[in-house]
């Protein structure tokens, strides 16, 4: 039984209620749980979720066409996603995964969207257990360059080691370049002074710090850094969590002797 | 046989993205009792009210998926996207509450009592409370639109 406030069921139209009945069976694999459970005036059929939610089909005499971009996703653990899509691959309705050509897909997000009979867009989505963590960029020490290559008030994107280097008046910083929202990748905006992440539209300030709608993102990872010789040395095999408050903090750059 | 672990989420169509963030956000949300405002496209208020396409997409000759203006109310723990339909579309007559396609949402006994009060404060035309079939999972329903006449249902389970 789903959660109070969960969805309870979605219910969609189809024009052939056995032609629908037998693709979300057999094609997606959905459990089926019965007909006509619910008093639509029509025939109707129910297929159930582990959740406990339920998809329902009901036949009418003509099937109104969907907006733009709606859809509707189910989830999937990684594992049965595959054995899904195999049989999808199979019937021949796969439409592809337009967020994913774009780069809106977190790391360890796969997704696939596709058409069921009645041309009601359908998507399947799977997260993997690195979707849930942060990734290191895993290059060992960098050197990023001088002390002198970054400039107050700069932010440099060191491709090497997939960092940014941050200046600021109170010191230097490297902010791992992944989103700690959903694990995309930000980008760095310099006309806002800000990091941006196309795939949920988080934005962090220069620090780190996140800015926006979204509540509990917490600040972007850093990767240690120690100035040695004047030269900015990066670690990128260890992330470093930092509170809101710690993120406000940069690593200070000692006065000239 | 694979397990679906859950519905994620199922996309509505609307007309008006600042009415149906308010209805979601501000009715639902009081209906359920937690809501928020995630994931807007990267638009500003104003950008979405002169319906400016942010960017449109064709994933492929004809598959005809738009990348259309969009923003996203989390209402109780369900993620509803909403994705602006500039085409005027036939809409069910204003007196019908009830029929496909349909959203909806699980709620509580009580939560389903609140829903009466809160919608005669918003002046929003409903159906119910109706008690359904023995064969349905659902024991009792509110039936009511949104406001781009997407049918939206308050359910609540046999079991709670």
């Amino acid at each position: 039984m789903p959660r109070p406030g969960q969805l309870s069921h979605v219910m969609l139209e189809v024009a052939d209620l056995d032609r629908a009945e037998q693709f979300f069976k057999d094609a997606l694999g959905l459990e089926h749980a019965g007909r006509d459970l619910w008093n639509e005036g029509r025939p109707n059929t129910a297929f159930i979720t582990e959740a406990g939610q339920y998809l329902v089909l009901v036949e009418v005499p003509e099937v109104k066409p969907d907006g733009p971009g709606v859809h509707t996703d189910f989830l999937l653990t990684v594992e049965d996603y595959h054995r899904v899509l195999d049989r999808l691959k199979e019937s021949g309705c796969l439409e592809g995964d337009f967020r994913g050509d774009l780069g809106q897909r977190s790391v360890g997000e796969i997704s696939q969207y596709f058409l069921d009979p009645d041309g009601h867009r359908l998507q399947v989505t799977a997260y993997s257990p690195e979707s849930f963590q942060v990734p290191v960029a895993g290059q060992g020490k960098v050197v990023a360059g001088r002390i002198e290559d970054f400039p107050v008030g700069s932010v440099t994107y060191v491709k090497e080691g997939k960092f940014f280097v941050v200046r600021l008046s109170d010191g230097i910083l490297a902010l791992n370049q992944t989103c700690t929202h959903m694990q995309c990748n930000v980008a760095y905006q310099p006309e806002h002074y800000r990091f941006y992440c196309a795939c949920h539209y988080n934005k962090f300030t220069r620090k780190g710090e996140h800015i926006g709608h979204i509540p509990s993102v917490p600040p972007l990872m850093a990767y240690p850094l120690e100035l040695v010789d004047g030269q900015v040395v990066v670690d990128t095999d260890r992330n470093v969590a930092r509170s809101p408050q710690a993120a406000r903090r940069m690593v200070p750059i000692p006065a000239p002797a | 046989m694979e397990q679906f672990r859950e519905i994620d989420h199922s996309v509505l169509a609307v007309n008006d993205l600042i009415l149906a963030e308010r209805f979601y956000f501000e009715v639902l949300g009081e209906i359920i009792g937690e809501a928020r405002i995630e994931d807007r496209s990267g638009l500003t208020t104003d950008e979405i009210l002169r319906g400016k396409r942010l960017r449109e997409l064709r994933g492929g000759a004809g598959s005809g998926f738009v990348m259309a203006p969009h923003s996203s109310v989390r209402v109780g723990e369900t993620i509803i996207p909403l994705f602006l339909y500039q085409e005027h579309v036939q809409e069910p007559p204003p007196e019908q509450m009830r029929g496909t396609p349909r959203l909806a949402l699980t709620v509580t006994p009580e939560q389903m009592e609140r829903a009466i009060d809160v919608l005669n404060r918003h002046d929003i035309a409903f159906e119910g409370p109706v008690e359904q079939q023995p064969s349905c999972p659902v024991a009792r329903s509110i039936y009511l639109k949104d406001p781009s006449s997407n049918f939206i249902e308050l359910a609540c389970p046999r079991d709670a």
